[in-house]
């Protein structure tokens, strides 16, 4: 089962789209910020996607991204935040980010893009 | 007004504090009371975030009780559209075996509406039978009358015989052996004529009255089952309409309804949303206290110089609104707002 990792310091967040992804098929790991989530992937995780949020505490997903990328190399990551400054899109792009999408998405276009990186997914 | 009216308006209101109090008197001295009012709006803003705080906890609570209970019923929804979608294929397979049991109906009742005919054919070749066995009990007549000839015939020879005397003696002997034989004949021939004549009598008495009444039972019966049959097949055509048109009726409810609870979900998304502008409210919040506690200070140090001040109070809303401008308006119709950058969803 594929398995998408959510990285979100909202927790209504990680509710909504974990509903919405489980009942598409997709197995769910979360975690609250990119402190927690680079802990639970030094762990073992490895999930075949993430979706994380850009402004967390701790650490904020531009980091995550930035360290995740040294455990994963090839792991699409796809972001999901409120922020629109170009230069922070151009950074996560930089540092590897598969795509950007900004709050609040729909659970069907979720899915899809998460089909679209991940054919046959 | 008084002081800590006074003192809770917007930041960009300082100017018009400063010609106020300007005009209050050059060398007047701020009461202490002034600046512990400052505190007071600081501890008065950090109760109301602390207010606000509660209230996105409150808020989040509250969407995180509802995800749960739509998160349940979406998987419920979910359940049923895969019974309804198994029900489908099952009714689809169910199809097949009504129109196999309506084909095999229709050659029953082809069969049936054959049965008159075939009782019919047989009625008529027992009449025939009847016919036969009839013709059978007139040729032991035609017997019995050769036998009569020839009983007569040995009766005749035998008086021939006795007029030959002792020549004719023999001869008078085989005469009376063939008068035995047709004596005999006769007898038999009328034995066998009684016994047919009594089962011509029992058939047509009883096996064809019973043979008649159950034909005409069964012409009866075959009409009954053919109008039966042929309501049973409209039955089943019903049947498999109305159940076609239920599946397809509760399928699409359910769709509808997997969808609603889906939009749902998605706008608890919102909550988030509305969190982050309420924090981003604080620093703004913060800046303005900073400008205006060190423009209390300056006035009670007796410092009439704010222009600095002020142009740092005028720069707070457009700053605040700049840090807004990073953010992107949940309101999908912004999209189309001139200067909106990007998509919603951009893969690299």
């Amino acid at each position: 089962m594929t398995t998408i990792f959510l990285v979100d310091d909202s927790a209504t967040i990680l509710m909504s789209l974990k509903a919405t992804l489980e009942i598409a098929g997709f197995k769910v790991e979360t975690a609250g910020d990119g402190e927690q989530a680079l802990a639970k992937i030094k762990s073992g995780l490895k999930p075949d996607l993430i979706v994380t949020d850009i402004n967390m505490p701790r650490m904020d997903g531009i980091e995550f991204i930035r360290q995740v990328r040294k455990l994963l190399r090839f792991t699409p990551i796809l972001t999901l935040t409120t922020e629109s400054q170009q230069a922070k899109r151009d950074e996560a792009k930089k540092l590897g980010a598969s795509g950007w999408m900004v709050k609040p998405v729909s659970g069907t276009e979720l899915v899809k893009v998460i089909r679209q990186v991940l054919p046959g997914a | 007004m008084n002081t800590t009216t006074f003192l809770s308006l917007p930041a960009s209101w300082c100017g018009k504090l400063w010609r106020w109090l300007r005009r209050a008197g050059p060398h007047e001295a701020l009461p202490v009371a002034e600046c512990a009012a400052v505190a007071g709006m600081r501890t008065l803003d950090q109760q109301m975030f602390t207010e606000l705080g509660r209230a996105v906890g409150l808020s989040e609570q509250s969407a995180m009780q509802l995800l749960t209970q739509v998160g349940g019923l979406r998987a419920l929804s979910s359940r049923l559209i895969g019974y309804l979608a198994e029900g489908n294929k099952q009714s689809e397979a169910m199809q097949d075996g009504i129109e196999l049991n309506s084909r095999v109906i229709k050659e029953l009742a082809a069969f049936v509406q054959t049965l008159p005919q075939q009782i019919e054919l047989e009625r008529e070749q027992l009449k025939l039978l009847m016919l036969e066995v009839k013709g059978l009990a007139e040729m032991t007549d035609t017997i019995r009358g050769i036998a009569r000839q020839t009983e007569i015939l040995a009766i005749n020879a035998a008086i021939e015989a006795a007029r030959a005397g002792e020549s004719g003696r023999g001869f008078a002997v085989l005469a009376g052996e063939v008068r035995r034989l047709a004596t005999e004949a006769n007898e038999l021939a009328g034995k066998v004529k009684d016994d047919i004549g009594r089962l011509v009598k029992t058939v047509e008495v009883n096996y064809s009255g019973e043979v008649e009444a159950r034909t005409r039972h069964n012409e009866a019966e075959a009409k009954r089952l053919g109008v039966l049959t042929r309501e049973l097949d409209a039955s089943y055509v019903d049947m498999r309409q109305f159940y076609a048109m239920l599946i397809r009726a509760v399928s699409q409810n359910n769709t509808e309804l997997d969808r609603g609870i889906g939009l749902l979900l998605d706008s608890a998304q919102y909550q988030d949303v509305f969190k982050q502008i309420v924090d981003r409210v604080e620093p703004a919040m913060a800046s303005r206290h900073v400008v205006l506690a060190e423009l209390i200070a300056r006035l009670r140090g007796g410092q009439r110089d704010t222009a600095e001040l002020d142009a740092r109070a005028a720069a707070l809303m457009p700053d605040y609104l700049a840090r807004e401008a990073e953010h992107r308006d949940p309101d999908a119709a912004a999209e189309s707002a001139p200067g909106t950058p990007g998509l919603r969803i951009e893969l690299f």
